[in-house]
C-alpha cells in the first residue's frame, strides 16, 4: 500500500505530515493533495468499516478532506495530523449513521456481577490443530460480526485493530479519556468474540459483557 | 477460576497492544506462559485482530480512490469562490452606482420605467411591497422573472437591451 503512515525512507524521503500541513496552511495545493493521497485509503477503510457501503464511504472520505481543508487554518498541531483527520472522519461516520436513523445498538448487557462467572477460557476449539481452521472461519465471519456491533464499538475496533492507533491517539480521536479507551476496547473485543461465536456455532461461554 | 486470571483478563488486550507498563507486561507474560486459558485468550485476541485487519483491507482494496484528491480540490475551489448571492451583492452595488446615470440617460422610456420600479424595490423598501411593485413592472412592459437566491429573494427584470437584477438586501444591478 502506498498510502498511510510509513516510516521515513532514507534518501528521497517524502516530506513529513508536519511540513505538508504547514505548506497546505500557507495555501500550497500540492501539499494538501499530498496529504489527501497519503491518508485517503486509511480514511476510506475506516469509513467503509463503519458505514458498510462503498458509495457512502467514498462520500465520507471526500467530505472528510473537504473539512480538513476548511479547518486546516485552525489546526495547531496539538495532535498529529492523522489523528485529527480520523477524528473528523469518525464523526462524519457517526453522523451518517444517525442521519440514516440507525440507532446506537445497545446490546443486552450482563451486570458486572455476572462478568466474573463468564470468564471461562475462550474456546477449547482454539487450541491445537483446529486453530488454523477456526482462523479461516473467523476471516469469513468477521465482517458480519463487525456490522453487528454498535457504532462506538465498531469505531474503536477499526481505529485500534486496523489503523493501529495507540490508546493516547484513540483518546484524542474519539474525544474520550484513556481509561474509557481501555474499557471500551475491552468490551468491544468481547462483543466481537461473542458475535463470532454465534456465527461459528461455538457454544463456549463469553468472558464478560458490558457497555463501555 | 484462578484469581490471577481475573486480574489478567482485562490486561490481555493492552498487553497485546503494547500499552502496559513494563512491570505489568512482565507479569501478564509470566502468567500467560503458565496458564493455558489466558494463552488461548491471547491467541483469540490476536487472531481476531488479524482477521479484522485483513477483512477491512481486503474489502476496501478494490476501491478506486484516484479521483478523490481532484474531487476534494474542486470542491475546495468552489467553496473558496464567493457564493452567488454575495457576488451579486458586490457586483450589483458597483454596477448600479457606476452605470445608473449613463443607463438612465441612454435607455428608453420602458427601461426608465423599470428602473423606477427597481428604485422602489431598493433595500430601503419593505419586502412586503415586492409583489405589487413587480406587478407594476410587468404592466409597464418589463419582463420580470422572480428568483429565489436561497436566503434572498430577487428578480431579474428585462426591458429592451437592459437587464436589471435585484436582490432583496442589495441595491439593484444593471447590465446591458
Amino acid at each position: 500500500m502506498s498510502e498511510g503512515r510509513k516510516p521515513p525512507e532514507r534518501g528521497s524521503s517524502p516530506p513529513d505530515d508536519r511540513s505538508l500541513v504547514r505548506a497546505a496552511q500557507g495555501g500550497d495545493a500540492r501539499a494538501f493533495r499530498a496529504l489527501v493521497e497519503r491518508y485517503q485509503r486509511r480514511v476510506y477503510q475506516l469509513a467503509l468499516g463503519m458505514v458498510r457501503d462503498s458509495d457512502e464511504a467514498m462520500d465520507i472520505t471526500q467530505e472528510t478532506f473537504v473539512r480538513v481543508h476548511r479547518y486546516l487554518p485552525s489546526f495547531k498541531g496539538d495532535s498529529s495530523f492523522f489523528t485529527w483527520t480520523y477524528r473528523i472522519a469518525t464523526n462524519l461516520c457517526l453522523d451518517s449513521a444517525r442521519k440514516r436513523g440507525r440507532s446506537e445498538r445497545v446490546e443486552m448487557d450482563e451486570s458486572d456481577a455476572e462478568i466474573e462467572s463468564r470468564m471461562d477460557p475462550p474456546s477449547a476449539a482454539l487450541a491445537g490443530p483446529q486453530r488454523a481452521a477456526l482462523n479461516a472461519e473467523l476471516k469469513a465471519k468477521i465482517d458480519e460480526a463487525l456490522a453487528a456491533l454498535s457504532e462506538k464499538h465498531r469505531a474503536i475496533l477499526l481505529l485500534r485493530e486496523v489503523e493501529g492507533l495507540s490508546y493516547e491517539e484513540l483518546a484524542r480521536t474519539l474525544g474520550i479519556r484513556k481509561g474509557t479507551v481501555m474499557s471500551r476496547l475491552f468490551h468491544a473485543r468481547l462483543k466481537m468474540q461473542r458475535k463470532l461465536r454465534e456465527y461459528l456455532g461455538d457454544e463456549a461461554k463469553d468472558e464478560g459483557e458490558g457497555e463501555e | 477460576m484462578k484469581r490471577r486470571c481475573e486480574e489478567s483478563v482485562p490486561l490481555l488486550g493492552p498487553f497485546l497492544d503494547g500499552e502496559l507498563l513494563e512491570e505489568d507486561r512482565a507479569w501478564v507474560a509470566e502468567h500467560a506462559a503458565g496458564c493455558d486459558a489466558c494463552a488461548a485468550r491471547l491467541t483469540l485476541l490476536a487472531a481476531q485482530r488479524d482477521a479484522l485487519r485483513e477483512a477491512v483491507v481486503r474489502r476496501a482494496a478494490p476501491a478506486d480512490l484516484s479521483r478523490i484528491a481532484d474531487a476534494v480540490l474542486a470542491r475546495v475551489e468552489r467553496e473558496r469562490a464567493p457564493a452567488p448571492v454575495l457576488r451579486l451583492r458586490v457586483w450589483g452595488t458597483e454596477m448600479w452606482r457606476e452605470r445608473r446615470g449613463r443607463i438612465s440617460a441612454a435607455a428608453g422610456l420602458a427601461v426608465a420605467a423599470s428602473l423606477a420600479v427597481v428604485a422602489l424595490l431598493s433595500p430601503f423598501q419593505s419586502g412586503s411591497v415586492k409583489g405589487p411593485l413587480l406587478a407594476d413592472a410587468r404592466n409597464s412592459g418589463t419582463t420580470v422573472e422572480e428568483i429565489d437566491f436561497e436566503n434572498h429573494e430577487g428578480a431579474v427584470m428585462q426591458s429592451g437591451q437592459t437587464t436589471v437584477i435585484w436582490v432583496d438586501d442589495d441595491g439593484p444591478a444593471v447590465v446591458r
